[in-house]
């Protein structure tokens, strides 16, 4: 008995270090791009931008820093308004969309595209809709509104969310629809048996299942939410409307100032709240 | 496969893969710099390739100059390199030690050891050559068949063309003929011409026999100067191209074909070169292509070369035939658009000439001196402009001749002086020097580009590498620029010197990204001086780590009584409406070239206002700046096709790294349009001109602008080093030299020199004569000409002490910060234009200005 326990050990670590062989060049590959570099960050928040050490002053200088908690709020909000949308959006259009046998497979396309498009032409796009002279005003103008240039007023958040939820909306609905897809059939023919209504049936049987999906979703979009971004800097520049003014372009311009001491304090701070976050979902989840 | 051979096997590839990666991250830079030298292409005297891996050195560095010396010792090497310059380092008051310690002591262990393994050697050194005494006009010039040069131009003194003859290869010229003697007349004046080999000259001049009051046609004649030197008049017979223009006689460009034969292209008219009998007249052949646009042409290598504004058309000599074999040439050329931009009608952007051998062309532009053979694959680098004058922004190009003895002459004009430039092989010289700084700024910039010419023609043995940032031909900005520039310093690749202008100065110097360059000031100050209330703008804890080396003076123009009436931006507007209502017939109170540029020369003048004392943005000063601009356009009456061109709020394409602040127009005030104009004076030259156009409308004075406490000055070219330099010493050297007296008098429009010696020579010697002529016809609208020319003498010793006491009481730099300036240009520009209103124009630039300001 000792034997077999003892070669099944053997077997089970040999499998264990042959799965590690395998996993060895992606890991060397983030190590080195992603690790190694995100090690060398740490190391300058605590240090000059020639690299003599300053303990936590840079953390200091940061945490006091106007432009920072602005950034740093500004896409807090941004991200708790835009992934609630979204997770709900594009749920509510996969859940309708599974029914659809004729149009399904064209309405999945139609909901990928805007995926498709590159941010360049999104951003030509937003300029041709929501500038002083833009397809917008000029609509509006029918009913006797002034023009208003949307990208630098208060309404800028909100094109910024629009731009968002438009962009991502198709890769969130394909994700619920393979998670969907998991659900076995049958389940939804026994409650219908049993009298369950539409709605009964979404809350009980459709979302307790989609949980595994919704962690991963979640991840997924909360990441994405930061790449909005790029369309701001390339519609508003490095100084866009303050309520669209977010952790890159604080990023993007202490950089082009070269004030690397701070942005790498900055960057361990945000790298540590979105792990927090992570962790949380993931033992959110786990418990469940 | 057993498992255990499978899993042993997976390990050695994944060690394999992560050695992979370690080792290609740890790449030797010094490889890839190595390669980088074999690109550059070197050719030695006798036409054969040497590359940086001395493969071929050994056998070129015994080759003998055309003067048949021979020397291996590098103290000899280091004697001759400086006597081929003609630096005096005692005009500068300063000594010339020779090159860094750090230089000698490398030197010294190369000399022991022998020449460093890895340096190449030999390559064209340039010498300046004597002029002709007298000659105050270049024409053409040639060898003859004896060897003798030949140089036709023009004599102010004599107020004839001459002729010049040098039998000792350019050391000293005696002169052969005065055209006034030879033809008989008086004031021959030669526009365009070419020496024959035979010692005859086709020339091309305005009729100096003619007493016509109009000019026409036949104003211009053309005839031969004959190996006699006899006249020979000769009619050419043009065909009928429809030009009748007063121009139209004028041969922009002659080249002698052949002994008796003469290429031609006229100024105007058909796009055409004409081959013509120098002698009967007769048209032998044309060389044209339907719709294409010809500038001018060149010979050589059997081919003519059209050169138009896009493009170069070759075509056949003989047969007339367009010549496909040359499209390496004519497309390397034709790659940099400043190849082919004709500036003036005397000097090119290109010229050529014929090698030694069929087929062989050398062709010289700004980047250099370069060799194709017809028919081939490759263009040579024979000559670096970066290591020449060819480089410097003052150079243009007259004509390129190749000697006998392998040497290459350039007739040149640098500013307003002709100079020949003698390049010869030197075997013993380092094809590239050891020793290369890297100047960095992010627009082009041509006082950096003069400055880097002269300190490589007196300092040989550096390679001063000049780095744009935006280069205007791609799209990238100012932000991604210095995205660029700061990922290479840190990573420790940075340029030894930069120009920060435009760039966050206070940023770099609180990282100590810059070295304090006081001893080097100190030293310019201990000799010539400087003006330390312009160079200390910048000054930090008591050290000086960005020091301007030029500044602009922003002054405010109109007549003596108006002035007196403005103290400050808001009396400047009152003071206007007033103007205003008292004469409501003038087209502009206050001039404006365009929305954008006279924003933007306001905001120069006025933007150390904009900032409270405790660094915060004053919202009040900026609405009142607003509201003031936007009355002062207001008060102008313009035609809509003016509008049309006011009403520009943006930067145009091509106009970055341009100052058009520095244009102070006088054109309305002549023309009793314009009641107040503002701009920045930039140069002893354009201040000088105001003066005189000031004396000619009078009553007209000049003032700094009065709109805040303090005399507002714009700090241009602020200079500094890099404390991650690993040159050092070359970088002070290059600074040093930069705010040397030399330097500083070389003004490219860069802004006034903060050397007081500079400034001296700047503001000229006391006027004895006009430094030049100018005027202008303008067609009002009414359809009335008004005819305006005047002389611009030299500063009185009144007018230079004025300026000059103005200079002194200059205390207020203005903000040069460029994220601040766009900021505040763009919104202001806007408003101007209607776009926004001024609360939402304060509005954004607040809003903006309060999130720059809190990073």
């Amino acid at each position: 008995m000792a034997k077999r326990t003892g070669r099944h050990k053997r077997n089970r670590e040999r499998r264990q270090w042959e799965g590690l062989v395998f996993l060895l060049p992606s890991l060397t590959g983030v190590t080195v791009f992603i690790l190694l570099p995100f090690a060398d960050v740490v190391r300058r928040s605590f240090t000059s931008v020639l690299g003599a050490f300053t303990g936590l002053k840079n953390y200091q200088t940061v945490l006091h820093n106007s432009a920072f908690l602005r950034a740093a709020i500004n896409t807090g909000k941004f991200t708790a308004v835009c992934i609630p949308l979204l997770l709900g959006i594009s749920l509510l259009a996969a859940v309708l969309l599974q029914g659809q046998k004729k149009l399904g497979s064209a309405l999945k396309s139609a909901y990928l595209l805007p995926m498709a498009i590159p941010v360049a032409s999104v951003v030509l796009l937003w300029k041709v809709l929501f500038m002083r002279n833009g397809l917008l005003n000029g609509f509006l103008a029918w009913f006797g509104a002034e023009p208003v240039d949307w990208m630098n007023s208060g309404s800028a958040f909100y094109v910024l969310v629009f731009s968002y939820l438009w962009k991502n909306l198709g890769y969130d609905v394909i994700l619920w629809l393979a998670g969907l897809a998991g659900i076995p059939e049958e389940i939804y023919e026994a409650a219908r048996v049993d009298g369950a209504g539409e709605w009964r049936i979404f809350v009980s049987i459709t979302m307790p299942n989609l949980l595994p999906s919704l962690y991963t979703i979640a991840v997924l979009s909360f990441l994405n939410s930061f790449k909005a971004f790029r369309e701001a800097y390339l519609v508003a520049g490095d100084y866009p409307h303050e309520s669209i003014y977010l952790m890159q372009h604080l990023f993007n311009n202490w950089f082009r100032d070269l004030a690397l001491d701070k942005m790498a304090a900055a960057a361990v701070l945000t790298a540590a709240v979105i792990l927090a976050l992570v962790l949380i979902l993931q033992r959110a989840w786990e418990r469940e | 496969m057993t498992r255990k051979i499978r899993g042993r096997c997976a390990v050695l590839l994944a060690a394999a893969l992560l050695l992979g990666t370690v080792g290609g991250c740890g790449k030797d830079q010094k490889t890839g710099s190595e390669e980088a030298q074999v690109d550059v292409q070197q050719t030695g005297a006798d036409g054969q390739q040497t590359g940086a891996d001395g493969q071929q050195t050994e056998a070129d560095a015994q080759q003998t100059n055309a003067e048949g010396q021979q020397t291996d010792d590098p103290q000899d090497t280091e004697r001759e390199l400086r006597q081929d310059t003609e630096y005096d380092p005692a005009a500068d008051g300063l000594e010339y030690a020779g090159p860094p310690a750090s230089m000698q002591e490398k030197e010294k262990a190369d000399t022991t050891s022998g020449q460093s393994a890895d340096a190449a050697m030999g390559r064209y050194m340039e010498r300046e050559l004597a002029v002709p005494e007298g000659m105050s006009m270049f024409v053409a010039f040639g060898t003859l068949e004896d060897g003798a040069l030949r140089v036709l131009g023009q004599s102010k003194a004599l107020n004839s063309a001459c002729v010049w003859d040098s039998r000792d290869s350019g050391a000293s010229w005696e002169t052969t003929y005065v055209l006034n003697e030879v033809m008989g007349a008086e004031n021959t004046y030669c526009v365009s011409g070419a020496v024959e080999p035979d010692g005859s000259l086709f020339l091309c001049m305005p009729d100096p026999y003619a007493q016509a009051e109009e000019e026409t046609m036949e104003n211009y004649i053309y005839g031969k100067i004959l190996p006699d030197g006899t006249w020979q008049q000769t009619d050419l017979a043009f065909p009928d191209d429809g030009s009748d223009d007063m121009m139209s006689g004028y041969l922009h460009k002659v080249i002698c074909a052949e002994p008796g034969k003469i290429f031609v292209k006229k100024l105007t008219g058909a796009d055409c070169i004409y081959l013509f009998d120098d002698t009967t007249g007769e048209l032998l052949a044309t060389y044209n292509q339907e719709d294409a646009y010809v500038d001018y042409f060149e010979k050589a290598g059997g081919a003519i070369y059209a050169f138009g504004t896009k493009d170069i058309l070759a075509f056949d000599c003989a047969t007339g035939e367009q010549r496909a074999e040359d499209a390496v040439l004519t497309e390397e050329i034709a790659s940099d658009q400043r190849n082919l931009t004709v500036i003036s009608s005397d000097t090119f952007p290109t010229v050529m000439c014929d090698g030694a051998q069929d087929g062989e062309v050398y062709y010289a532009t700004r980047d250099g001196i370069f060799r194709y053979v017809s028919g081939g694959s490759v263009v040579e680098q024979v000559v670096d402009g970066n290591l020449s004058s060819l480089a410097k922004p003052s150079v243009m190009l007259y004509s390129l001749q190749s000697l006998q003895d392998g040497a290459f002459l350039l007739a040149v004009r640098d500013d307003s002086s002709i100079k020949f430039l003698r390049y010869l092989y030197d075997a013993s010289a380092p094809t590239v020097p050891d020793t290369k700084l890297r100047i960095y700024s992010l627009n082009e910039n041509k006082q950096i580009r003069q400055a880097v010419s002269m300190f490589q023609a007196r300092n040989p043995h550096y390679y001063v590498n000049y780095e744009v940032g935006m280069s205007g031909q791609d799209a990238v900005t100012a932000s991604d620029a210095l995205r660029t520039l700061n990922t290479e310093i840190m990573a420790g690749s940075g340029p030894d010197i930069l120009v920060l202008d435009g760039m966050p100065i206070q940023s770099y110097i609180e990282r100590g990204i810059l070295q304090d360059i006081s001893d080097v000031v100190q030293e310019i100050k201990d000799t010539d001086g400087l003006y330390e209330n312009i160079t200390n703008a910048y000054e930090t804890d008591g050290g000086l780590y960005a020091v301007p080396s030029r500044f602009k003076v922003p002054v405010v123009v109109g007549d003596p009584d108006i002035l007196a009436q403005i103290t400050s931006l808001t009396s400047l507007g009152e003071t206007a409406q007033k103007l205003r209502e008292e004469d409501p017939d003038i087209q502009e109170i206050v001039g404006f070239s365009n929305i954008y540029w006279t924003v933007r020369t306001y905001y120069e003048a006025y933007s150390a206002g904009l900032l409270k004392e405790d660094g915060s943005f004053d919202g009040e000063e900026l609405e009142n700046f607003i509201r003031q601009m936007k009355t002062l356009l207001e008060l102008n009456h313009y035609s809509d096709e003016q509008a049309g061109a006011v009403y520009t709020t943006t930067l145009q394409e091509g106009e970055e790294g341009y100052d058009f602040t520095s244009i102070l127009s006088m054109t309305n005030f002549f023309l009793g349009e314009e009641k107040i104009e503002q701009a920045n004076l930039n140069s002893g030259f354009q201040l000088q001109n105001f003066l005189a156009a000031a004396e000619k409308i009078g009553p007209i004075t000049y003032h700094t602008t009065p709109y805040m406490d303090g005399n507002v000055f714009v700090p241009c070219l602020v200079m500094g080093v890099s404390s991650q330099s690993a040159e050092q010493e070359g970088a002070k050297e290059f600074v040093r030299f930069l705010f040397s007296q030399s330097a500083q008098a070389e003004n490219q429009s860069g802004g006034f020199p903060v050397n007081r010696a500079g400034m001296a020579e700047e503001l000229g010697a006391a006027p004895t004569e006009a430094v030049s002529g100018t005027g202008f016809t303008y067609r009002k609208e009414d359809g009335t000409m008004v005819d305006v020319s005047y002389d611009v003498m030299g500063l009185s010793d009144e007018e230079k002490e004025n300026f000059l006491n103005i200079v002194e009481s200059l205390d207020t730099p203005a903000l040069t910060d460029g994220v601040v300036e766009d900021l505040v240009t763009t919104q202001t520009a806007e408003c101007l234009a209607g776009h926004l209103s001024v609360e939402d124009a304060v509005h954004a630039i607040e809003q903006k200005m309060n999130l720059y300001l809190q990073e």
